[in-house]
């Protein structure tokens, strides 16, 4: 119950903060997000900071928000595709065992999917394959976003991707870790690595 | 800008009996030059060369012009712009209601030679642009509407500059992180080791491509710019 109003919580500050909304309007959700909201709210990105990037993202409950409305807890990103069948159900199985390793700590880090499959990754699609395994209930944010606006992500964490059929794509298998404010601190790479040098980043961000 | 028409071509990393469709698009007729870029500069603050965020370019970015907002002499107002990221090139571009050629669209341009718009199965043609390839870059840069117009209408898609594409970062590697540029897919390799026998055609072509999976968005490079390209309105997205 906690931990999935804490989630919505979140929702809600993802929501506003891509709305433009003042922190007084979002300030239904409790302490814990009233401090995000401000963090959000108050924190220029800095010069090597994501958070820069002003384009828009839908998720798959439907929100339309702004990767800087992330701030203020530690990212775990990797972008997938969802009708993927052998490197991206791995990938994101790393990103399970990640999240396992951090226990008690594993909600205070955003866990997310972007996809590099904007056409057949609607915001549909990605609402089912949330619910179908499992990441939604576990406040993961599945995101998908304008072409032009992938290819940039992907141009800042140095992913590589191109379409190699009607179906498919060759693309790197990398899971970003971002801090706080958005910079890059970490990349896992491969397939199957330990989690162990990815958990250990998060946990300097977490004051572990 | 000039229009170019419809058709297809086999990609680098193509199979030869599925041609990739190219829709119609307009490009600009020349590199973007230094004279230009001064000018989004100005309008823009954001990009100059002191102010512009390390996320989006390199310390190397404009590290050729005098100042913020002056070009100078190793930069000649209508040479092309270089030491220019992908970022920047890209912001230009939509500064200007345009954007980034693709990949596919850049590459399809520039199988003309100056008579035919699909030379790239000729030897002579191929064999120009190697040379090009093989010379050092001759600085400061010469004016655009250097090297040739090509059957399009388009100048210098090979002969001046190396050009930035909105999807360079589609040539898969194996070392993808940006902190690793190294490591091209072996397939790369293995066109680069069998190079006595592998077409002309085929060897410019990966040396474009080993250029573009060698670079990361934020790397600013002496000799590598950009021009703009733009939808035709109507044409199939």
């Amino acid at each position: 119950m906690k931990k999935s109003l804490r989630m919505s919580g979140l929702l809600v500050a993802l929501i506003l903060a891509a709305a433009g909304c003042s922190r007084d309007e979002a300030d239904s959700g409790g302490h814990q997000h009233h401090e995000h909201m401000q963090m959000a709210a108050s924190e220029a990105p800095g010069g090597q900071s994501v958070y820069q990037l002003q384009s828009l993202w839908n998720s798959q409950r439907g929100e339309t928000v702004r990767l800087q409305s992330l701030t203020g807890k530690p990212v775990v990103l990797a972008m997938v595709y969802t009708h993927c069948d052998h490197a991206c159900p791995r990938i994101i199985g790393d990103m399970r065992l990640i999240r396992q390793a951090l226990d008690a700590h594993a909600s205070d880090v955003h866990f997310v999917l972007v996809s590099i499959d904007p056409e057949r990754d609607t915001v549909e699609r990605l609402q089912a394959f949330g619910e179908e395994t499992g990441l939604s209930r576990q406040g993961w944010t599945l995101l998908r976003g304008d072409e032009v606006d992938v290819r940039e992500l992907a141009a800042v964490f140095g992913v590589q991707y191109r379409r190699t059929s009607a179906t498919d794509f060759a693309h790197s298998n990398v899971i970003n870790v971002l801090d706080r404010g958005g910079e890059v601190i970490h990349q896992q790479q491969g397939l199957g690595s330990r989690p162990d040098a990815t958990v250990r980043a998060l946990k300097s961000v977490l004051g572990e | 800008m000039l229009a170019v028409t419809a058709g297809s071509y086999v990609p680098l990393y193509g199979d030869k009996t599925r041609p990739v469709g190219v829709d119609a698009f307009y490009m600009d007729e020349y590199p973007v030059t230094n004279e230009e870029y001064l000018a989004f500069v100005n309008d823009h603050p954001r990009w100059r060369r002191s102010k512009v965020a390390p996320l989006f370019a390199d310390e190397g970015y404009l590290a050729h012009w005098q100042a913020d907002l002056v070009a100078g002499e190793q930069a000649p107002e209508k040479a092309p712009v270089t030491n220019v990221s992908w970022f920047a090139a890209k912001a230009y571009c939509e500064a200007g209601g345009k954007r980034l050629p693709t990949l596919d669209e850049w590459e399809y341009a520039a199988r003309a030679s100056e008579d035919n718009r699909d030379a790239a199965s000729r030897p002579g043609f191929n064999r120009l642009i190697l040379d090009w390839y093989g010379k050092p870059t001759r600085l400061p840069l010469p004016e655009v509407g250097y090297s040739f117009r090509n059957a399009w209408g388009l100048w210098d898609m090979h002969g001046l500059v190396w050009e930035w594409v909105m999807d360079f970062n589609a040539v898969v590697m194996t070392g993808e992180s940006r902190k690793d540029a190294g490591g091209l897919d072996p397939q790369l390799f293995c066109a680069a080791g069998a190079l006595g026998t592998v077409d002309p055609a085929d060897y410019a072509a990966f040396m474009r491509y080993a250029m573009r999976g060698s670079v990361q968005a934020r790397y600013s490079v002496q000799n590598m710019g950009f021009r703009c390209a733009r939808d035709i309105e109507g044409a199939a997205p």
